[in-house]
């Protein structure tokens, strides 16, 4: 028997599954308006849930954190702001991350006869996720008006960390969605280093309280950088060095390109699953 | 609308060099002793790679409709149908197409029971690669054909698995491919819509298109089929006429597969992640 060659993935290039998945995106959002009223539809409070989660959420952690505790300042002030403006990123994250893990199994049924691109149900699933993001911005604005504090100019860094964090999250969910196929622990794997990098990145915290020796290896991740961009918007003090955006914008990338090769390698085998 | 990897410049329809592919099987657990014993009666599987085609080659010229035959029911035809189409990889060897062939599986399940026909008829359109503008345009010829005008502002909860397999064997004819691989449904439905269905399969196949035919029963391949391909231990063991093939095989063998398509209860498109299982932490 030969060893293996290479095997040339469905669509030879990146770009080419791009502009593919492009031609179908009039399906893709008929399917992601389906995924979100299906996801909404039996709840007597409908979409209102898209904001009720991320600001019990809130509420909660402001009341521990700054009543219970309030003894040492987290972050900037006013504090139910500094954590809605992370906690809402950090909600789209996390739970984009942890459903990618089911894109491939999910779909899988399609796989046989679709001669769509096989990214196409990881691009779908991040899609829904951040509509429902982009459902919850709402509760910033909400925030912003209880606590009577505004932006200056630095809130186009917010759309800046939009940008980042999708197209980081695309990477990571490529990766997370091939091994899970493959590796069925996977995905509680994932759930349990979501689960750590709740407290490692700075969503209760501003980076600054953290010892300045470990900062730039706090910076590492990714998110803490994101966030950062997030907040610097209400609170120009929050600008990590720009040191530490190039360690957290080339870990994401490392992210991305590693989550693309993982995906066109394993792609083969993710097909013989379905 | 070539988004699996096309060559025009080939001079075949496909062709298959040296392909050999394995797949994952789940097996039961076989074997003695305690631990072996257990695990059989907790009917536990294992996965095995198995290796379903060894060194394949054929190549099928435009125009030809050819019959694939499994020497045995154990001889699987399905990944051909997927390799021709480009929906599995080959772990060793190229397989090379020159224009778009389009699966046709039996997947009466594709049919979303959450969307209504129309919707469904969009969305399958896609998957199989056509653009929004040209089903809008084919809407009316698959309305017809498929009997849909009734139905096609209902949920397709409500179809019967009937019209489902017809709504998806419609959608995939309307796509104009130059080359078709059917496994089971290059005709379905019941008597009377059977024989629309031949007259379309048969009208495409004088205008020049390629079928690969797979799961059918031997009536069908003798009707429609020009060349046979049998398959046994992952090779070709015969290139011949369909008569030849069958006198191989034993018509009674060959037989229509078994619709895979599960009732309402499977809703294929759907992500069984539904329920967000998101918590707060």
């Amino acid at each position: 028997m030969r060893r293996s060659t290479a095997r040339t993935p469905i669509h030879r290039s990146p770009y080419c599954a791009g502009v593919s998945i492009w031609r179908s995106r009039q399906a893709l959002f008929l399917l992601v308006r389906r995924d979100l009223s299906q996801k909404y539809r039996k709840l007597r409070l409908g979409y209102l849930w898209a904001i009720l989660e991320p600001l019990g959420m809130s509420v909660t952690m402001w009341f521990v954190f700054e009543i219970l505790l309030g003894g040492r300042k987290m972050g900037g002030q006013p504090y139910y702001l500094f954590l809605t403006v992370a906690i809402l990123p950090w909600w789209w994250f996390t739970s984009g991350i942890s459903s990618a893990t089911k894109a491939f199994i999910g779909f899988s049924r399609t796989l046989p006869v679709s001669v769509l691109p096989t990214q196409f149900s990881v691009v779908r699933v991040l899609i829904t996720r951040t509509f429902d993001f982009l459902f919850s911005l709402p509760l910033i604005l909400f925030a912003m008006l209880v606590t009577w504090t505004f932006p200056g100019i630095n809130i186009g860094f917010f759309f800046l960390a939009f940008v980042v964090q999708l197209i980081l999250m695309y990477g990571l969910s490529l990766l997370v969605a091939s091994i899970s196929v493959l590796v069925p622990d996977f995905a509680r794997i994932v759930r349990i280093v979501l689960r750590a990098a709740f407290y490692l990145s700075p969503v209760l915290y501003s980076l600054a309280l953290v010892p300045e020796g470990a900062r730039s290896a706090a910076a590492i991740n990714p998110l803490a950088g994101i966030l950062a961009l997030y907040r610097v918007g209400w609170w120009p003090e929050e600008h990590v060095p720009m040191f530490g955006y190039a360690i957290s914008g080339s870990v994401a990338l490392i992210c991305v390109i590693a989550g693309i090769i993982t995906f066109l390698r394993l792609e083969h085998r993710i097909l013989k699953e379905a | 609308m070539a988004r699996i990897h096309c060559d025009p410049s080939l001079g075949n329809a496909l062709e298959f060099e040296d392909v050999t592919l394995t797949m994952p099987r789940r097996r039961r657990r076989k074997g003695g002793g305690r631990s072996d014993r257990l695990r059989r009666l907790a009917q536990e599987t294992s996965k095995v790679d198995e290796q379903v085609y060894g060194n394949l080659t054929f190549t099928v010229a435009p125009g030809e409709a050819v019959a694939l035959i499994g020497r045995q029911p154990k001889d699987s035809t399905v990944e051909l149908i997927r390799l021709a189409a480009g929906t599995l990889i080959p772990d060793h060897g190229h397989v090379r197409r020159r224009d778009v062939i389009l699966p046709i599986l039996r997947r009466a399940g594709l049919v979303n029971a959450k969307l209504t026909v129309r919707q469904n008829i969009f969305v399958i359109g896609i998957l199989l690669g056509l653009s929004p503008e040209q089903i809008n345009e084919r809407m009316d010829w698959i309305v017809t054909t498929a009997g849909l005008s009734r139905a096609l502002d209902s949920y397709a909860r409500a179809c019967p698995p009937e019209l489902r397999r017809r709504i998806v064997w419609t959608v995939s004819m309307a796509a104009d491919a130059k080359a078709y691989a059917t496994q089971g449904s290059l005709i379905v439905g019941d008597d009377s819509y059977r024989e629309v269905g031949w007259q379309h399969v048969e009208k495409l196949k004088e205008q020049g298109a390629t079928f690969l035919v797979a799961g059918q029963n031997a009536r069908v391949m003798e009707r429609f089929c020009t060349r046979a391909l049998v398959i046994g231990d992952g090779q070709v063991i015969l290139d011949g006429t369909v008569e030849e093939a069958l006198n191989l095989v034993g018509r009674g063998q060959v037989k229509e597969d078994e619709d895979d398509a599960a009732e309402d209860a499977i809703d294929l498109l759907d992500s069984s992640a539904e329920r967000d299982e998101w918590r707060a932490d």
